[in-house]
């Protein structure tokens, strides 16, 4: 621009904690930190995977382990943060509507409300059918 | 504003990472307390825990039983096919969604590095999915 | 100045002045104070009858210009339609929209933001131009219930204040500019979508947003900034797979 400014603009460094100052923020923070823990058991399967490949006695020593009170406390902890992704998921998929009902997008709450209804069921069909119940 | 050039790369991956969100919302939580916490809360027996119990899981022999002569052929399918979901799914929307938490920390200008690593290692860990879940009778 | 008796009410208010300090500093200033006094009541009553110097936008006072929006108590507000008595803490912290360089104390340089909804194509492209004597383009009510909400934008900026993404990603096109895009991505009149998904469908475009909602939360009018760039990460995402699956199909 040719026009001569006396302007001095500004710029505020954001701080690091910036997330803090809002619950809001810090939900969206923990709900973004759920991956970390998503792809952690995602690998955790993958060893399981190759402990029970590598026969009866590897896979007895992953047990050991995978049932030690540090990796249930680990495996807890993993277990919240999914909740916290499944249930926040829902939440943001209520604002993309995939159909319209008579021109409008279905309401928030149904949209959510029916996401965990599919969730508690799909949960108990997958506990019947590859586990065979209890 | 320059003009830009529209981004062909992303799309996909958020596709991947949607697609994989709704796994991971649906299926994780479940699993999670089937596979690592209920033999501890004492809500199943050792015997499907064990190394024999495992093999009979993997190898699908509730479902096998459950969908009867008709649908029994499914049932060695379902539990490889569930986890290879699992991980290829958890691992594309993890990955995906991590990558902005390293944007937000200031690894914004690290684009052309981060895409091929963590796409990279959600690939990889897929296609392990894949082969070691179906090594499996 | 006020009776014995009348409440008085602290505000801490950031004051900048370029011409006199290199950096932004806090002033307080105690007032007296009436329960249906709004924000920028209290910050006419400063100018007029305390500091002339003070500097901040306004002027319609009735929510609907979207000039003078500020952070108060850390939350980006419409100082207009923002009642003191509504605020819990004492002082009152009012301070320039956040993610935005300050020109002089609570006004922020809108220069990017301008820029922005430009970059947005805001408005309606034709393939078909028609000549004037046949008329407008016509649209049924339904038509326009379509976009009607992301057409409600007052451009208060707010939005682009409350988002983190903008505050780490300067380039980012953020809310306000996205929702106007797909305002006109929903127009049944408009013929320029696969122009306009193309310019905000960019790196530094929609795909930088993380989905944090906050936009949608601060919007005083409603429009859903947050909702908005999903629908268009869902258009431009299927448009490309339809472009990559059915190459000789129209684009």
């Amino acid at each position: 621009m040719a026009v001569e400014t006396v302007r001095k603009p500004y710029v505020r460094q954001r701080s690091a904690w910036w997330w803090t100052k809002n619950p809001r923020y810090v939900l969206f923070q923990f709900r973004e930190l759920s991956s970390v823990f998503v792809v952690l058991y995602a690998f955790l399967v993958l060893w399981q995977l190759w402990a029970l490949r590598g026969g009866s006695d590897a896979y007895y020593a992953f047990l050991v382990m995978w049932y030690s009170r540090p990796m249930m406390a680990l495996n807890a902890v993993i277990l919240a943060f999914a909740i916290l992704h499944s249930v926040t998921w829902f939440a943001l998929t209520a604002k993309v509507p995939l159909f319209r009902i008579k021109g409008r997008p279905p309401p928030a709450a149904l949209v959510i409300g029916a996401n965990l209804a599919i969730w508690v069921a799909l949960s108990l069909l997958i506990v019947k059918l590859l586990y065979g119940g209890f | 504003m320059a003009a830009a050039e529209v981004d062909r790369v992303t799309p996909m991956f958020w596709g991947l990472f949607s697609a994989g969100g709704f796994v991971v919302a649906f299926l994780l939580p479940v699993f999670i307390f089937m596979n690592s916490l209920a033999y501890g809360l004492h809500v199943v027996p050792w015997e499907k825990v064990e190394y024999g119990g495992a093999l009979r899981w993997i190898r699908g022999d509730p479902a096998t039983a459950l969908l009867g002569n008709t649908l029994g052929w499914l049932g060695g399918w379902l539990p490889k096919l569930f986890l290879v979901l699992i991980i290829g799914g958890g691992l594309f929307h993890g990955l995906h969604r991590f990558k902005y938490v390293l944007y937000d920390v200031g690894l914004h200008r690290a684009k052309k590095v981060l895409d091929p690593i963590l796409y990279g290692i959600a690939a990889a860990g897929t296609v392990a999915a894949v082969v070691l879940a179906f090594s499996f009778p | 100045m006020a009776d014995r008796g009348t409440k008085m009410i602290k505000l801490r208010i950031s004051r900048y002045r370029p011409e006199r300090s290199g950096e932004p500093f806090d002033q307080e200033f105690t007032i007296p104070y009436r329960d249906d006094m709004v924000v920028l009541d209290a910050l006419n009553y400063i100018k007029d009858h305390i500091d002339p110097t003070l500097t901040y936008r306004w002027s319609c006072r009735m929510g609907i210009c979207g000039s003078c929006g500020a952070n108060v108590d850390g939350t980006p507000k419409l100082t207009c339609a923002l009642y003191l008595r509504d605020l819990k803490k004492r002082p009152v912290l009012i301070e320039p929209l956040a993610n935005f360089a300050v020109l002089k104390d609570l006004v922020v340089d809108i220069e990017p933001f301008m820029e922005k909804l430009e970059a947005a194509k805001p408005y309606i492209i034709r393939k078909d131009e028609r000549p004037i004597e046949r008329g407008e383009y016509r649209q049924t009510p339904e038509e326009l219930e379509l976009y009607r909400q992301q057409s409600l934008c007052i451009n208060c900026m707010l939005c682009y204040s409350a988002c983190p993404v903008y505050g780490h990603d300067e380039k980012f096109l953020g809310p306000a500019a996205s929702a106007l895009a797909l305002r006109y991505e929903l127009d049944s009149r408009d013929q320029g979508s696969e122009e306009r998904l193309a310019a905000v469908a960019t790196e530094h475009g929609i795909w930088q947003c993380t989905f944090v909602g906050e936009c949608s939360v601060v919007c005083p009018k409603h429009v859903d900034p947050a909702g908005a760039i999903q629908q268009l990460k869902a258009l431009a995402a299927t448009r490309l797979m339809k472009a990559m699956l059915l190459p000789l199909a129209p684009r």
